[in-house]
C-alpha cells in the first residue's frame, strides 16, 4: 500500500460521516442572529442618533450666533443714526460758512468726558485714510457748508466705526482696548484745545476752512462712536449666552413597568396580563377558551416588583433667556424589575423558569437615551433657584434579559423580540441650585420618568409602561 | 495529500447555483433561507465537531456557535471557493477556538515533543464504519486526536498546523506520528474484537 494510503481512507471513511443535530441548536442559533442583527441596528441607530444631536447642536449653536450678532449691528446702526441725527440738529443751527467755535469747543470737550475712552490716534488715523483726505478738501474749495462737511464725515466714520464694532477679539481684549483708547482720547482733546488757543482766527468768532474741518472731523468721529465698553459687556453676555455647559448627569430611584395610565408601580400583575390577553386581538391567546384556561389555571405569573433605577450620562445646557436653558444629552440608563421565580429548568441554552416563590429574578432593561427637557427658573429659596424641568425622551434598548411567560407550557422564557426597542418618553423635574453664585451649578431634585411607548406590543408586557421616580443631581463643569 | 473538504463537496453547477441563490437570501436575512442552508450542513458540520470535541453536547456547542459564526460573517464568502469548505474552515476555527478556552481540553493539550515513541509505517484496511472510526479518534488525547484531525482529515500541513496551534511543525509532526501510531493500533486491536464486545465510546 503506497504512503498516506491509511490517510486517505480515513478521509473516505469521514467524508459521508453525518450526524443529526438537536433541533434546538437551530432554534438557538435563529435566535442570537435576530440578536446580531438588532445589536448592528443598535449601533447604526445610536451613531445616527449621536449625528442628529451633534447637528441639532450645531445649528442651534449657529441660529444664537447669528440672532446675537444680528442684534448687535442692529443696536449699532441705531446708536449711530440717533448720534448723527443729534449732530445734524445742531450743526443745521449754525449760519453756512462760519461756526460758533466756543460753542463747538464746548461740544467737543462735552463729548470728550463723555466717552473719553473712545477715541484712538491709530483708529483716527485708519478712518482718515479711509475716507481720503483729498476728498474732504475738495469739498471746502466750495463755499463751506457745514451741514454738508458733516454728514459727509459722518456717514464716512460711521462706515470707519465698523472695525471696531466687529472687532473679533475677545472680551478682555475689549475692555483693554477701551481703557488705551481713553487714554488717548484725553490726550487728543488737550492737544486739540492747545492749538484752538495758539491759534488767532480761532481765539475769535472766525475760522479757517481747514480748521472748520479739522474741527468737525473730531465732533463727528466723538459722536459716532459706539460705547465700547457696552459693547464689551454685550459681547461677554453674548459669549455666555452662546456657549454650550457641558455636565454630568447622575440619577438614581425606583424603576418599574406600571400598568396602564400611571397606575401605582408593579402592578403589572396576573390579572393585567390575563386583561391584555383577552383583549388583544393581535395576540395568540386571545380565545375566550384560552382566556378560560388561564383563570383556571392554578399557575400564574407572578407579580412584576419594582427595582432600582439608575441613569448615568453627560448633559449640555445652554441658556434661552436670563431665566431658562435648554438641556440635551446623552445618557445611560438601566431600569431593572423583581420577578419571584420557580426553579430552573434551561436546556441547551434556552433559558426557562418554573412558577413559584423560591427565586427573585432581576429584569433589567439598558438603554441610551437622549434627552431634550427645558429648565425654567421659577423662584428662588434663599437665593438659590429652583427650576422646573420638562421634555421628552428617546430612548433606544441596548440590552435585556426580561422574563416573558409561556401560558401553554406555564413557563418563564425570554423574547426579546417581543419588546419595543425604542421608546419615547416624557420627564417632569423639580431642582434646586445647590452651588454658590460664584460656582458651576449643582443640582439636585426629584425627577420622574414616564414612557409614552409601551413597553411591548405583546407578551406579559402588553400595554405597560416604563415609569421611574427618583433624585437625580447634575453638576454642570462651569459657570453659566 | 488531497484536502477532504474537495473530496466532501464534489457539487454540480445547479447545486452551486442554488448555494449563490441561498447565500444572496440569507444575506437579505430571509429566516427560510437561513433554515435550508442550517439544514443542508448542519449535520456534516456536526461530524466534524464531533472529532475535535470528547462529548456531544460539546460538539453541539461547537456547531451553534459555529453557525452564528457563518451567518453573522457570511457577507465575507466571496463566492468563488466551495460554501461547504468556507464552513468547514469556520467549523474547524470554531472547535480550535473551544478547545482553547475549555479548561477542560486545554489541559490535556499539553503539545511537548517526545523524541521518543513508537511509530508506525503501516496502512492498515480500515475496516470500521465513520462513527465507529470518529469514536476512536476522539479517544486519543485531545492533543493527538486534534493533530490528527487537522493533517489526516483536514488535509493542513503541518507548518499550518504548527501556525495553528502555535507550536513547532516539528512538535507537530512527532504528536502526529504518535496519535497515529496509537490510532492503527486500537484500529487492530478493535476490528479484531467480536462484534458484540466492540465499544469505542461516546
Amino acid at each position: 500500500m503506497p504512503e498516506n494510503e491509511f490517510e486517505k481512507e480515513v478521509q473516505q471513511k469521514m467524508a459521508g460521516f453525518k450526524l443529526r443535530p438537536n433541533d434546538a441548536i437551530w432554534k438557538t442559533v435563529s435566535a442570537k442572529i435576530v440578536q446580531q442583527k438588532g445589536r448592528s441596528r443598535k449601533v447604526i441607530l445610536t451613531i445616527v442618533l449621536l449625528c442628529c444631536f451633534l447637528m441639532t447642536t450645531l445649528i442651534i449653536s449657529d441660529v444664537q450666533q447669528k440672532y446675537s450678532a444680528g442684534n448687535k449691528t442692529a443696536a449699532n446702526v441705531m446708536l449711530s443714526n440717533k448720534e448723527i441725527n443729534d449732530a445734524s440738529i445742531k450743526s443745521n443751527n449754525l449760519p453756512s460758512g462760519e461756526i460758533n467755535t466756543e460753542a463747538l469747543k464746548n461740544d467737543i470737550g462735552r463729548k470728550g468726558d463723555r466717552v473719553r475712552e473712545q477715541t484712538s490716534d491709530e483708529h483716527f488715523n485708519k478712518v482718515q485714510e479711509q475716507v481720503g483726505e483729498q476728498e474732504i478738501l475738495s469739498g471746502l474749495t466750495k463755499p463751506v457748508n457745514q451741514h454738508h462737511v458733516i454728514q459727509h464725515k459722518r456717514t464716512q466714520y460711521a462706515a470707519g466705526k465698523k472695525s471696531v464694532n466687529t472687532h473679533d477679539g475677545t472680551a478682555d481684549e475689549i475692555a483693554t482696548h477701551s481703557f488705551s483708547i481713553a487714554e488717548n482720547s484725553q490726550t487728543e482733546l488737550q492737544k486739540h484745545n492747545r492749538n484752538e488757543a495758539s491759534n488767532p482766527i480761532s481765539a475769535g468768532n472766525k475760522m479757517t476752512d481747514t480748521n472748520i474741518v479739522q474741527v468737525n472731523r473730531k465732533v463727528a468721529y466723538l459722536e459716532i462712536k459706539p460705547d465700547t465698553l457696552a459693547i464689551a459687556v454685550k459681547k461677554i453676555e453674548s459669549k455666555r449666552k452662546n456657549k454650550w455647559n457641558i455636565g454630568i448627569i447622575f440619577m438614581a430611584g425606583h424603576s418599574s413597568t406600571a400598568s396602564g395610565y400611571l397606575a401605582s408601580a408593579a402592578n403589572s400583575s396576573y390579572a393585567d396580563y390575563l386583561t391584555n390577553l383577552s383583549s388583544s386581538p393581535g395576540t395568540s391567546y386571545n380565545s375566550s377558551v384560552q382566556f378560560d384556561r388561564l383563570i383556571s389555571s392554578p399557575y400564574s405569573p407572578t407579580k412584576i416588583k419594582p427595582g432600582t433605577g439608575f441613569t448615568l450620562g453627560i448633559s449640555a445646557s445652554k441658556k434661552l433667556s436670563a431665566k431658562s436653558n435648554f438641556m440635551s444629552g446623552i445618557n445611560y440608563k438601566i431600569f431593572t424589575t423583581n420577578k419571584a421565580i420557580g426553579g430552573d429548568s434551561s436546556l441547551n441554552g434556552m433559558v426557562r423558569y418554573g412558577i413559584g416563590n423560591a427565586n427573585t429574578y432581576h429584569n433589567k432593561f439598558h438603554f441610551i437615551e437622549i434627552p431634550l427637557a427645558v429648565q425654567i427658573q421659577i423662584a428662588c429659596i434663599k437665593k438659590r433657584p429652583l427650576l422646573l424641568e420638562g421634555g421628552i425622551t428617546f430612548s433606544q434598548l441596548i440590552n435585556v434579559n426580561a422574563l416573558q411567560f409561556d401560558v401553554n407550557q406555564n413557563k418563564y422564557y425570554i423574547d426579546n423580540k417581543l419588546l419595543n426597542k425604542t421608546i419615547i418618553g416624557f420627564t417632569a423635574g423639580l431642582s434646586v441650585n445647590l452651588a454658590n453664585k460664584n460656582m458651576p451649578a449643582l443640582l439636585l431634585g426629584p425627577q420622574f420618568y414616564y414612557s409614552a411607548t409601551p413597553v411591548a406590543g405583546s407578551g406579559l408586557y402588553t400595554k405597560t409602561h416604563y415609569s421611574f421616580v427618583g433624585i437625580k443631581l447634575q453638576k454642570m463643569l462651569k459657570r453659566n | 495529500m488531497q484536502p477532504l473538504a474537495a473530496n466532501v463537496c464534489q457539487v454540480d453547477a445547479t447545486l452551486m447555483m442554488d448555494y449563490t441563490v441561498l447565500v444572496k437570501d440569507c444575506l437579505k436575512q430571509k429566516p427560510v433561507a437561513q433554515q435550508q442552508l442550517y439544514d443542508h450542513f448542519a449535520p456534516s458540520m456536526l461530524g466534524v465537531c464531533y472529532r475535535y470535541t470528547k462529548s456531544l453536547n460539546d460538539a453541539e456547542d461547537v456547531l451553534q456557535e459555529g453557525f452564528i459564526k457563518v451567518f453573522v460573517h457570511l457577507d465575507n464568502y466571496k463566492f468563488t471557493g466551495e460554501l461547504g469548505a468556507w464552513i468547514r474552515r469556520i467549523m474547524v476555527t470554531t472547535a480550535l477556538n473551544y478547545l482553547k478556552k475549555n479548561k477542560r481540553y486545554r489541559e490535556e493539550m499539553v503539545f511537548a515533543e517526545t523524541p521518543l515513541h513508537p511509530v508506525s509505517d503501516q496502512n492498515p484496511v480500515v475496516q470500521l464504519d465513520a462513527r465507529q472510526l470518529s469514536d476512536l479518534i476522539r479517544q486519543l488525547p485531545a492533543g493527538f486526536q486534534t493533530i490528527f484531525n487537522l493533517y489526516a482529515i483536514e488535509g493542513y500541513t503541518h507548518v499550518e498546523i504548527g501556525q495553528l496551534l502555535g507550536i513547532s511543525d516539528g512538535t507537530s509532526k512527532s504528536q502526529y506520528a504518535r496519535a497515529r501510531y496509537l490510532l492503527i493500533e486500537w484500529i487492530e486491536k478493535y476490528s479484531s474484537l467480536p462484534k458484540n464486545e466492540q465499544y469505542a465510546g461516546k
